[in-house]
Order: C-alpha cells, then structure tokens, then sequence
C-alpha cells in the first residue's frame, strides 16, 4: 500500500473506525515510514485543535428572536397548513392573499360615491327594486342582464330603466377618469348578446362587438388587453358600481318601482369588516388592490377576488402547475385571465396567453390551472391580468418567481426571507428594486399593478431580502403581506 | 469527544425526546417545537459559527434553519431523526449563505484542486465583529479561520463530525452522501486543515 492510500486512512484510525488489524497494519507501516508518521502525528494535532475548539455561546437574545419569527408563521397544524396538505384547491381557499378586483374601487360596500348623491338627490329612485321591476320597456340589455341577475343571484344590480336614464347615470359619473361619454345605444348593442342567456354582468366585450359599436369607440380606459369601448365601458362601469352590491341607506332611500333592494350585501359588508384584515370598504379604494381576504363563506356575497399563488420552478423544462383561483358572488357571463410570461418562462403546451375565457358562475370559486415551463435559469416574471366586461373591474398582478437552486429539497423549503443581500439603491425606480431583491434573495413577488416607480435610495449589508422588500414597501406607503413564502404588495389604503 | 457532549449538555432538557416533542409540535403545539429549538439551537448555533465564520451570520442561520424547520415540520415523516433532519435544513441554510456570498465576491472565486495544497480561497467574513470576540486564545483563531478556509462541503463534514459530534452513518443521513464520501471528505478536510494549521501550531508547540 503506498503511503497517500495510508494517509487516506489517518482519519478513520484517529476515531477509531478501523478494525483492529486495520489499526494494527497501519502502525506497522508507520513504524516504518517516518513520513506517514509525522504527518499523522500532525494530523492528530489537527483534529484534536478543532475540538478543543471552545463552545461559542448564542446571544441570550437569539432564543426570543427564534421565537418571535415562529410567531409569525402558522402552526404546522393550523387550518391553513392543514389546507396545503389536502391539496391545492383547498389550499386556495384558505387563506391566501388575494388581488381584490376593483369593484370596489369607488365604493362603500360596493356603491359608488358618485352614486352616493344620486342617493339624496331627485335622481335617487332609479335605483330599482329588481323583484319588482317590471320587463324593460326598451332593449336595455342591462335590464335585461339585471332581471336575470334578479332571479339568479344575491346581489343584483342597479340599473336604469331606460336609455335617458342611462345617459344621466353616465354622465354623473363621467368623473371618473376611467369612464367614456355615454352613448346607450352602442352600449345594448355590445352587452346584449349574452345577458340575457347567462347572467349578471353583460359579457366581455369582444373586437367584434367593438366593431360593431363604430365610431363610439375609443380605446379602453384601464384594460390594457381587452378591447373595450369606452361606450361600454361607461355602461358597465354603471353594472359595475352596483354588481357589488349595494348600501342600506340606498335600499332605505328608494322608493317605488326603482328602489333597489339588495337584502344580503350589507351583512356581507358587516362579515367583510370584521373578519378581513385587508378589506377595505372605503370609497378610497383603488381598483385592482390586493389584500388578504379569506375566502368569503359560502352563500355569502362577495366581490370578485382573483388569488394567484406563484409556482415554485426548480429545473429547466420541468413544467410547474401554477393556478390562478376566482371567486364572485355575482355571476359573470364571461371573465378573461390572461398570462404573459415576461422572461424565462413559457406556458406548456404553448398557448395562447388568454388561458381562460368564459363564466363565471356566482359564488362559484373556479380554478384555472396552467402549467409554466422555465426555459433557462434566472429570474423568471410572468404577469397575470384578470379582465371583466366591468370597467374598473379588473386585476393586473407582475410575479417574480425566484432562480431555483439544485438540490433543493423539502427539507429546504424556500425561506420567505430569502437569501441575505448587500444592494445599494440610489434613484432606483421601486419596481425595478423589488426585482432585483427578488433576484438576489431568490424570493417570490407578486406586484399589484398600482405598485409604482417611485425613487428609492436604499443601502443594506448581508439583510435578508424579505427584510429589504418590507422595508421599501412599508417606507413607500405599499401593503405587504407574506402567505405562502410569496410577498404580495399593493398600494396602502 | 469531550465538546460535542459538552454541548449537548448545555441545552438538552430532561423529559420529553425529540420525537415525542416532534409529534406534539406537529399537532400544533408550539411550546413543543419551543423546546425542541431550546435544546438544539446551542449546538446548531455553534454548527452555523464554525461553518460560517462570524457570529452574525451564525444567529441569522440559525433562526432561518428553525423556521425552515418550523415551515416544513409537516413534512418531517420521522423515517430519521428530528437531529439528523434538522441538521439537513441547517447545513443546507449555511450552504446557501456561503454560496451567495461567493456569487457577490466577484473575482476571488478559485476553484478547489483538491491536489493543491496553498490555495486562495475568500476569506470568511470578519467584518462583522473580531474574531477575537468569539475567540479567546490566538490558537483558536487560528483553527476557527483554517476551518472557514476549508472548501464547503469539507468543511461541512468536519463541522459535523468534529463540532457537532454526528457519527459518519449520522452525516451520510444529514448531507445524503454516500458514507464512504463522508469518510474521505472528512479524512481530507483535515489533512487540508493539517497543513493550513501546521505552521502555526508548531509556534505554540
């Protein structure tokens, strides 16, 4: 045996891991070989310095911090985690931050401050009992979609009941930048169609129906994909402003065959406000903001949540099922989620990114799964747009998935506050700062589109990149909350 | 064998075993899972110091290697020990941490020849705090830094056999390498740690 398969052996010897002729071979030779024997006197030295090395004590204060940490994350067997092990629907539904769709952008449990002084002024009884509103006298297909709603759904929406009134509704709320100039009879002409077949909100609007509405048109205020006339629109931001449902005092302050009743909503208002942490029912409430927001109880109405939960990509061309979970309580004849993939990424198979169109059915909590693909390592962005025929009504959210790493395991499971990062920010646009924190910390971010690009000027050393998004988010005024190993940010109310 | 028992004996709690606090924890009790951090974080701590190289980012592994835990205890089946899991989600945060922080020293990063005997390697990250803090002689420093310059996943079979106190069958469990890997990574790891060390050793001789 020459000297360096010895050498190979120092270590077992010194534990005392060989056998006894093993052992016993080995000092033979090393009665021989001055070599093999100084160099394992020395390597003896060696090890027996490591273990002297002396304990080192942990700060008292690690033990609090430990557990302070822990606090914030569920117990092993809380609903949530109990969710996650009986699958990914359940999990959905559990407690997952949500994007909660703009319905609510201008309202009070659903009302739209512009409606609020139509509530006390002479226009107020348009707003109309649906039980008792008689067949529309014209082919309003709103009314028509609201009767359907009427028989179909908890809530129900407020229309007019005929094309005058249409236009005054539109035109006191052609403050809303958002909204286009009324023009009822595009408007029928666009929403017509479905209504009347499937429900409550008229359906998404199409480039053919915008075709159809001719010059009337414009571009579509908000949405950036769905073609939308800003006739329709105006129409349906009206749908909008009420599908959600609607104030007491408005129930209380109509009268006639107008007044609306809406039984359900304002208890679902009461439940929203002392349950959700997030929900936010004032009428400052931006469109397209996200909160986390349970999973209203069944039969209970609700707004129209959109929940995606970012996938975890762990290795080029493995595709990874990702979901995107819409709940309403209100039906919708059509709703349109779409995924572009920004970089590194694919749909699998290759698609189209408009991965759903079609209802959604009141209080029905549908899932749309998709499977993602990672064409190469790195930072992988997607963007995830939910679109209703409702202007206002829609949700627009950029994900930033963590580079995966090999070998990771379950054992490693990504921690939220990812890697330690050293990043110096000077004049850097938000967004593009929450990226490259995203990037470095190897987190998961998912953006609400009202996250803007103001200047931030940041330094930090070896700081856990949670911590770093945290504190940007929270200095600039953004909501931040972490489910899922994932920090979901949007714009503070 | 006189540290890691050392060690062990500063945090062990009498009563329950890990795996009885294991199962409890699971069940959602969390001064169960306070108990089983109680007990193990000393050592773990201790893991992270040696496998790190200063004391900050040793508190900052260590809490990140109980949440992991905490986050994935679902998960822990008991096919092994809590120990030997623990210390998989341990290893692995500290192998995280010094594999970003050689992506951000840019330049310094010399591959290992495992032939080669004097190699520039990054040094551990002193910046912190001095050494001399943690470290009360000048011979320990010396084996603290040799040990940071050690590579990796040496460095990470010698912590654990020589600080931590894992039997090889124990490490093989914790890295999920093969044993005999377990032994000649150990075996090399000190011969590396012999000649860093050797010099210096012969001035305290």
């Amino acid at each position: 045996m020459q000297c360096e398969q010895w050498r190979e052996q120092f270590g077992q010897l010194h534990d005392g891991a060989l056998s006894p002729e093993q052992a016993a071979a080995m000092r033979r030779h090393m009665a021989d070989c001055a070599d093999c024997a100084a160099g394992y006197a020395q390597f003896a030295v060696a090890v027996d310095s490591v273990r002297s090395l002396e304990p080192v004590s942990p700060p008292p204060r690690l033990l609090a911090e430990i557990s302070s940490a822990l606090d914030a994350i569920p117990a092993p067997s809380s609903p949530a985690q109990r969710a996650v092990r009986l699958g990914p629907w359940l999990a959905a539904a559990a407690c997952f931050v949500v994007i909660f769709v703009g319905i609510m952008k201008h309202t009070n449990y659903g009302l739209p401050p512009t409606l609020e002084p139509q509530a006390q002024s002479p226009h107020a009884p348009r707003s109309m009992s649906l039980e008792a509103m008689p067949a529309p006298a014209m082919d309003d297909a709103e009314v028509d979609a609201e009767t359907e709603a009427g028989k179909a759904s908890a809530i129900v929406a407020e229309s007019a009941p005929d094309a005058r009134e249409a236009e005054e509704i539109s035109a006191s709320t052609a403050r809303s930048p958002d909204e286009g100039e009324p023009t009822g009879r595009a408007t029928r002409r666009v929403v017509a169609p479905r209504v009347r077949a499937e429900g409550s909100h008229p359906p998404l609007p199409t480039t053919e129906r915008h075709d159809e509405t001719g010059p009337a048109t414009s571009p579509p205020p908000r949405l950036e994909r769905a073609v939308q006339p800003e006739v329709a629109a105006d129409q349906m931001a009206k749908v909008a402003r009420s599908a959600g449902g609607v104030r007491p005092e408005i129930s209380a302050a109509g009268s006639g065959p107008n007044r609306l009743k809406i039984d359900k909503a304002p208890q679902h208002a009461e439940r929203t406000e002392a349950t959700v942490k997030y929900f936010d029912t004032t009428p400052t409430k931006a469109a397209t903001e996200m909160g986390a927001v349970p999973t209203p109880p069944k039969g209970q109405p609700s707004k129209l949540f959109v929940r995606f939960i970012p996938p975890r990509v762990r290795r080029v061309g493995l595709p990874v099922t990702a979901a995107v979970t819409l709940n309403a309580a209100a039906a919708f004849p059509e709703v349109a989620v779409r995924v572009e993939t920004l970089a590194g990424l694919r749909l699998a198979p290759a698609q189209d990114s408009c991965i759903y169109r079609g209802p959604l059915a009141a209080d029905e909590t549908k899932k749309i799964e998709f499977k993602l693909l990672a064409d190469r390592q790195g930072t992988h962005r997607l963007r995830v747009s939910v679109e209703t025929p409702v202007a206002g009504l829609q949700a627009q959210m950029e994900v930033i998935l963590p580079d995966f790493e090999a070998g990771d395991d379950s054992a490693a499971a990504t921690d939220a506050l990812g890697h330690s990062v050293t990043v110096t920010f000077k004049e850097t646009p938000l967004r593009q700062a929450f990226l490259e924190l995203a990037r470095q910390g190897r987190i998961s971010l998912v953006l609400a589109s009202t996250v803007g690009n103001e200047r931030v000027t940041y330094s930090c050393i070896e700081t856990p990149a949670g911590s770093v998004v945290r504190i940007l988010a929270e200095t600039h005024g953004y909501e931040i909350t972490v489910e899922d190993n994932s920090y979901y940010i949007s714009k503070k109310q | 064998m006189g540290l890691p028992l050392i060690l062990h004996a500063l945090g062990v709690p009498v009563g329950d075993s890990d795996a009885q606090l294991v199962a409890r924890a699971k069940a959602g009790d969390r001064r169960s899972f306070d108990l089983l951090v109680q007990s193990h974080y000393t050592l773990v701590y201790n893991t992270a110091y040696r496998m790190l190289g200063d004391t900050s980012s040793a508190e900052d592994a260590t809490q990140m290697a109980f949440i992991r835990a905490y986050r994935s205890l679902s998960r822990f089946r008991g096919n092994s020990a809590f120990s030997t899991w623990l210390y998989r989600i341990v290893s692995n945060v500290c192998l995280d941490r010094l594999r970003k922080r050689r992506d951000d020293v840019v330049g310094l990063d010399v591959s290992y020849d495992e032939d080669s005997e004097a190699q520039e390697r990054p040094l551990p990250d002193e910046s912190a705090e001095p050494a001399t803090n943690a470290e009360r002689s000048e011979l320990q420093r010396i084996v603290h830094r040799a040990i940071s310059q050690l590579p990796e996943d040496h460095r990470m079979v010698l912590v654990l056999y020589d600080i931590t106190g894992f039997s090889y069958e124990e490490i093989a469990g914790i890295l999920q390498i093969p044993l005999g890997t377990v032994k000649s990574r150990l075996n090399r790891a000190r011969l590396a740690l012999r000649d860093v060390i050797a010099p210096d050793l012969e001035l305290f001789a």
